[in-house]
């Protein structure tokens, strides 16, 4: 029997007891101890960033980080991005996603970049969305479904 | 989903909690720090530490220290983030920065740190380059001693370094530079993977540096090459820069490259990295 961990997390804002051992990752505590399940399961390494959630408020893999370390932090999923948030709308305004599987992890990853950012240009976002995949290769209804959050940080930089 | 098997996780409060758990648990332990590599490796069973000690709670670790003569301090916590936007690294060492950008994602860059990447030693590590032409210091400590390798040292083949089983890096010294410095990464594609070379050029008041990824056992400085690139007094002899290139690398041909490719690219990263290096701050025009 596995001694158990007794920690906090800050999970879409609401504070978290868990109770695991410490070889749970945040993703596994995400999806089965806590039920979000929009945080997808794939590669398992830390490539195809289906599981990207937002730690502190950037991206991160959550395959590759043990609950225990995100202890006294704040994680962001795909559930905790309000249905009016302008990414969200961006997405569902232009039909940005096809088979939608790796649409949560996508949507934080351009978060993250958006808020995170120095100066948002075209190729900064792209290089921000360089480790999601989309492997119905949507990538161009994606980035052009942000363009115009891209452009209004530029003006505002500007 | 492929779980992780048990393992004790602990927090380290202290350095000398870092030294303690070392002392311990060279065998059976495991520090933890990006996690980004160590989380594939105890998946795929590569390594199965029986003890996991957090060190990124250390206090001060995740510390970038900038000192009054120019050098730099970069602490095992801080991550490639950290480093890809600071402004003194930026403009001090902009081989450092490139190298960081093009580490996996911006996820990666996210979670993994500098120290925890350089240990792994990877002999793709874009990162080292850098740190070779830089002429960068490991401050190495453990339970019985404190000591400090150049990163020239450092690296002694796949996945191995100098450090011994009760050792760990707690930060890595950047001399003040003497010129600019760019790093230029060839890889399959522009998202997630490895360079198939990669090449760091830095000037120096003795004359140009040069180091190189993905093209010998380690990350390499490239002595040779830079004899010969120091040799000629206006015009670079591009072509003396290949033979010579061509005589201290030694490529494997793997999935990424051939080696005669790798051969092929090599100088033109580092003819590439050359330039921005000049275009970076003047100082290489001769």
């Amino acid at each position: 029997m596995s001694r158990l961990l007794e920690y906090e997390i800050e999970v879409n804002g609401e504070p978290r007891a868990i109770k695991a051992p410490a070889r749970v990752t945040l993703l596994s505590l995400l999806r089965e101890d806590l039920g979000l399940t929009g945080t997808k399961v794939n590669c398992q390494q830390g490539e195809c960033g289906a599981c990207t959630v937002l730690l502190d408020g950037r991206a991160i893999d959550a395959c590759l980080m043990l609950a225990a370390s995100a202890a006294g932090r704040a994680v962001t999923t795909i559930e905790g991005v309000p249905d009016d948030d302008e990414i969200k709308r961006a997405f569902l305004a232009d039909g940005a996603l096809q088979c939608g599987y790796c649409t949560p992890g996508m949507m934080l990853a351009v978060k993250s970049y958006i808020a995170n950012a120095p100066i948002r240009t075209p190729e900064g976002l792209a290089a921000g969305l360089s480790g999601n995949y989309c492997r119905c290769t949507g990538y161009e209804a994606i980035v052009s479904a942000v363009a115009s959050l891209i452009d209004q940080g530029r003006e505002q930089d500007g | 989903m492929r779980s992780l098997q048990e393992f004790s996780y602990e927090r380290a409060a202290s350095y000398e909690d870092v030294d303690t758990f070392l002392r311990s648990h060279a065998a059976d332990g495991h520090l933890l720090a990006g996690g980004t590599d160590l989380l594939v490796h105890m998946r795929s069973g590569r390594v199965s530490p029986r003890h996991v000690l957090d060190v990124n709670y250390v206090p001060g670790l995740d510390m970038v220290l900038e000192t009054g003569d120019g050098s730099l301090r970069i602490g095992a916590a801080v991550r490639l983030t950290t480093i890809v936007n600071h402004k003194a690294v930026r403009t001090r060492c902009r081989a450092l920065a490139d190298g960081a950008e093009t580490v996996g994602s911006a996820q990666i860059q996210n979670m993994g740190t500098l120290v925890g990447g350089v240990c792994n030693a990877s002999p793709a590590a874009d990162t080292a380059p850098a740190l070779l032409v830089h002429e960068a210091v490991m401050n190495v400590r453990g339970y019985a001693r404190r000591r400090r390798v150049s990163a020239d040292e450092f690296f002694i083949g796949p996945g191995l370094t100098q450090l011994g089983p009760h050792e760990w890096v707690e930060s890595i010294d950047i001399p003040p530079p003497q010129g600019g410095s760019r790093y230029v990464k060839l890889g399959r594609t522009t998202g997630v993977d490895i360079a198939i070379v990669g090449a760091a050029v830095a000037f120096s008041s003795q004359g140009v540096r040069v180091g190189l990824a993905s093209v010998a056992p380690t990350p390499l400085r490239a002595r040779r090459t830079e004899t010969a690139m120091s040799m000629s007094s206006d015009e670079l002899d591009w072509a003396a820069v290949e033979v010579a290139v061509a005589q201290e690398i030694s490529p494997l041909s793997d999935v990424r490259a051939s080696s005669e490719y790798r051969t092929a690219m090599v100088s033109e990263c580092i003819r590439r990295a050359y330039a921005g290096a000049i275009e970076q701050t003047g100082v290489g025009s001769k």
